[in-house]
């Protein structure tokens, strides 16, 4: 932008949410590094909290979960040998950072699809900046995450199949391979990718690359299914709400904000007024029904969500207004309303876990209820305790656990099935009563 | 503009209806229960300038939310006048001026101003809306959205969009029920698509806006009732036991009572027929907001009052078709000479049908006594500053009004935790025949003050407290109702 383009007076008077806006130009000119930017700052900033805090640098269930997978790699959960090479090459704090490193090779391989795939600038600033700070991608990738692993194997996969070299087409099975194998949810997603990859060549020339690939991850699909008998959707890792799940305000810690949700329905209006990216329709049925069975599938539909809702953004954007200054207000109010859902996402990342019983408190009736599940012998005693105080964490030190006897009591009835460890570092256990 | 004889008319129907509502006012001692939640938010305001968000009477001690434009409106008149005395003038005012803007409504879907007139009159005396001693809400919120939907049926001349703006921005800070308004511009764009009537794009515009910038304002202002309650922040944690008192499922004898029989008929009978001729009527809004408001209600995802009330003020929109349309049926027939009687004819049916109902509404309104209130007032001397007393849920904001001490629980639910266990120990409290079991509630919740009126006497059909006796009770105010100090306890008080 020259400097002289850019007055306040003739900023304003063109509407601050208008394209010919120089700044609106200078930012989309420019969205590669402002993206960046933002991406970094959202990803890192809950590091830099947990850090400070001096609490556990991977947060969510589904990060231990993967991280006790990866030790067992093997032939029938293939997908986890990275992570296991991950574990035994890098320190236990570094592998915090592997999300951070995954997140922004995502970033690099979409934009280089972007370009390949001439996605309008405008577009296309929109769709990612509505992703990065969607509290579905803020929270699968400052966790290990297997959903953000599989995009970052699938956007590699897709890159490598835009290749001219032949070499480098084929070489796309490894990576579209590995995220097909995941869960059944996750074959079906990049079996969807390739039918529409396979539906863009067909009409350009002729090539067998795209039935092969389709044929490839529809046999490795049914060999989850019928061989190894994997589940459809990986988890649950949380308790499952349909509602909150989908919309973060309602209180969930994933899911998308209203305004998003909102402005998504407008977008699929667009499309199928407009008839481009039909191919989106396909994902709708699938993701809404995986949805249903379980609320994992969040991490798609958010992408689906947040897909529609920029196409709806552009569109009110572009569109011209009999009443100019009321569009003003109304993306005003939206961007306001997006960033409110991640400003309250981030509001409750950094909240408090209360603890059950604190120091500080005092011997109250609390502590004689910690007393008493540490000293519990039967289940008969300790369920009750747990399941009428609302306890559903259990954090063991190796300085308790010296305390307490091995054979009874309560190290003795973590064996029952209820409880399952999440996390184990050093002496110290996580588990999880449920 | 409206002409000189039809503006005397109006001016008229205005005043009657003013002076009605206030004489009644007046004659009925205090206000509603409800009311008591209101006046101490705008006392709260006058004083410091700030709505009490953070409550340490309600519930013993809570957060609060609520939108606060109206406690300011009234506060702003607080400044300059008694507040009780505020508190029965300017909601009256208010659902008087309704008049007004029925007229113009009435005016705007039927040209004619004899019709229009109509309306006016049927407004000024529905029964819905003739709780003369409530300062509630929806005092502002019906002329407020009224005037909203004048203004949006007037799009888009340049002064109404701005007028639009301006009240619809005052609505979304008003009252949560502004989705009324919303979901049924949605209904209208949605019988527009269907009918092929051409949508004036000012309109989808303004839609466009309200809906956003409407859910902007319930996201700052109930994000911790969303985040806590999640959809269930619809039903605003209202205990389950006394939900269908809030939600009930449609009662059209309620409806017919509440709404009065003949606009109830009329209006229902425009609907029906204009749902077929969709495209020509000029009420094609009014229309839309009647099915809305009719599908929310019978999905309970609306308290049942404040749907009536907004589907009776339509109604009585819609009465000036009806009587329009009577009239040029009456032209077409062999009595066309009567036609100028037919006005008579139906003043005279509908004062009693109106009239009557609206002052038995007025007079059968659940209002505390004069020795009820006193008795609340003396908590203020009888109990210490930190003290919880038990009275009847509705009574609760009594309690923290005049007495100006902690209660266990009044009609304001949200954000409380364990609501189902405290109601049903606060019933337990009036019913119980065991003292173990209430000093164990009271115990629970460090009560040691009870109150018995009139009210909770009728209400659980006792003269008091079953598990009364003298060693651990003792009397402290005694006169119709009465007030107990409780002198034991099953623990050792904190």
């Amino acid at each position: 932008m020259k400097p002289n383009d850019f007055t306040w007076s003739r900023t304003l008077e063109r509407g601050i949410f208008n394209t010919d806006n120089p700044i609106f130009k200078y930012i989309i000119e420019h969205q590669q590094r402002y993206l960046l930017a933002v991406l970094i700052v959202v990803l890192f900033l809950p590091l830099l909290f947990n850090s400070l805090l001096g609490k556990p640098l991977l947060i969510g269930a589904e990060s231990y979960y993967h991280l006790s997978q990866a030790q067992l790699a093997g032939w029938r959960n293939l997908e986890y040998y990275p992570l296991s090479l991950a574990q035994n090459f890098l320190p236990e704090r570094a592998l915090a950072l592997l999300p951070i490193a995954l997140a922004i090779s995502c970033y690099f391989l979409w934009h280089w699809l972007a370009r390949r795939w001439e996605i309008p600038a405008s577009m296309n600033l929109f769709l990612v900046f509505f992703i990065i700070i969607s509290p579905w991608f803020l929270y699968a990738f400052t966790t290990l995450s297997a959903y953000g692993f599989f995009t970052f194997l699938v956007l590699l996969g897709l890159v490598l199949l835009y290749q001219k070299r032949l070499l480098f087409r084929y070489l796309a099975v490894f990576p579209l391979g590995l995220a097909a194998f995941f869960d059944l949810m996750s074959g079906v997603v990049v079996l969807l990718i390739l039918l529409l990859y396979w539906h863009s060549r067909r009409l350009k020339k002729k090539t067998k690359l795209p039935g092969v690939m389709i044929l490839f991850v529809l046999s490795l699909l049914l060999f989850q299914w019928l061989v190894l008998k994997k589940n459809l959707v990986l988890g649950p890792f949380h308790l499952q709400s349909p509602i909150s799940d989908l919309v973060s305000d309602l209180g969930g810690l994933q899911g998308v904000g209203l305004f998003m949700i909102l402005l998504a329905v407008l977008g699929m209006g667009i499309i199928w007024k407009k008839r481009q990216f039909l191919g989106a329709y396909l994902f709708v049925p699938v993701l809404i029904a995986g949805y249903l069975y379980s609320t994992q599938v969040m991490f798609f539909l958010g992408m689906l969500i947040c897909f529609f809702a920029a196409l709806g953004f552009v569109a009110l954007l572009e569109d011209q207004w009999i009443l100019q200054k009321v569009k003003e207000f109304t993306c005003l109010l939206l961007i306001l309303g997006i960033l409110f859902s991640t400003l309250s996402y981030f509001n409750r990342y950094f909240a408090e876990r209360p603890a059950f019983y604190a120091l500080r408190e005092g011997m109250n009736k609390r502590g004689e209820v910690t007393r008493a599940i540490l000293k519990a012998n039967y289940i008969q005693e300790l369920f009750p305790l747990l399941e009428a105080n609302h306890i559903s964490l259990l954090y063991l030190t190796p300085t308790l656990k010296a305390r307490l006897p091995a054979d009874q009591g309560l190290l003795f009835l973590l064996k029952n099935e209820r409880f399952k460890l999440v996390h184990s570092h050093e002496g110290s256990e996580v588990w999880v009563f449920s | 503009m409206i002409d000189k004889q039809a503006r005397k008319w109006l001016i008229a129907i205005f005043v009657v209806t003013l002076a009605t509502r206030l004489t009644l006012a007046f004659l009925i001692p205090n206000f509603t229960y409800d009311s008591y939640f209101h006046l101490r938010q705008v006392e709260h305001i006058t004083n410091t300038g700030l709505p009490l968000y953070e409550d340490p009477l309600s519930y013993g001690g809570r957060e609060l939310v609520f939108l606060p434009f109206f406690h300011y409106f009234i506060a702003l008149f607080d400044l300059f006048l008694p507040l009780e005395l505020v508190a029965k003038i300017i909601p009256n005012l208010l659902i008087a001026g309704l008049t007004i803007i029925v007229y113009l409504l009435g005016k705007k879907i039927t040209a004619d101003t004899p019709a229009a007139l109509f309306s006016a009159l049927v407004a000024g005396f529905l029964p819905i809306l003739f709780f003369t001693n409530a300062l509630t809400v929806e005092s502002l919120f019906f002329p407020l959205v009224f005037l909203a939907i004048y203004l949006f049926m007037n799009l888009p001349e340049k002064k109404y969009v701005y007028g639009y703006i301006t009240v619809f921005l005052l609505l979304s800070l008003t009252s949560s029920a502004t989705f009324l308004l919303l979901v049924g511009f949605g209904i209208y764009l949605l019988l527009s698509l269907v009918e092929g009537k051409k949508i004036n794009r000012a309109e989808l515009e303004l839609i466009l806006f309200s809906t956003f910038f409407y859910l902007w304002i319930q996201l700052i202002f109930f994000k911790s009732v969303l985040l806590q309650e999640g959809i269930g922040f619809i039903w605003q944690n209202i205990p389950s036991a006394i939900i269908a008192e809030y939600f009930p499922a449609i009662s059209i004898t309620q409806a017919l009572v509440l709404v009065s029989i003949i606009p109830f008929v009329a209006g229902i009978w425009v609907v029906y027929r204009s749902l077929f001729q969709l495209k020509n009527t000029r009420a094609f809004l009014l229309i839309s907001l009647v099915i809305s408001t009719t599908i929310l209600t019978w999905l309970r995802l609306i308290q049942f009052e404040a749907s009536l009330g907004f589907v009776s003020i339509i109604l009585a929109i819609l009465f000036a078709s009806f009587y329009q349309e009577a009239l040029i049926f009456l032209a077409k027939t062999k009595i066309a000479h009567l036609h100028r009687r037919f006005s008579l004819a139906l003043i005279i049916l509908l004062l009693p049908t109106l009239v009557y109902p609206a002052l038995a509404a007025a007079w059968q309104q659940e209002v505390p006594s004069e020795e009820e209130v006193i008795a609340f007032k003396t908590l203020q001397v009888n109990t210490p500053p930190d003290a919880r007393v038990l009275a009847l849920l509705k009574e609760g904001h009594l309690v923290t009004y005049y007495g100006q001490r902690k209660n266990l629980m009044d009609g304001q639910f949200a954000l409380i935790p364990d609501i189902e266990e405290r109601f049903a120990d606060s019933q337990l409290l009036y019913t119980t025949s065991f003292q173990t079991q209430a000093i164990g509630i009271m115990d629970k919740y460090n009560l040691r003050y009870l109150m018995i009126t009139s009210q909770a006497r009728k209400r659980f059909d006792i003269t008091i407290f079953k598990y009364f006796d003298t060693d651990c009770f003792q009397r402290i105010y005694k006169n119709e109702t009465r007030v107990y100090k409780t002198t034991c306890t099953l623990t050792t008080l904190e």
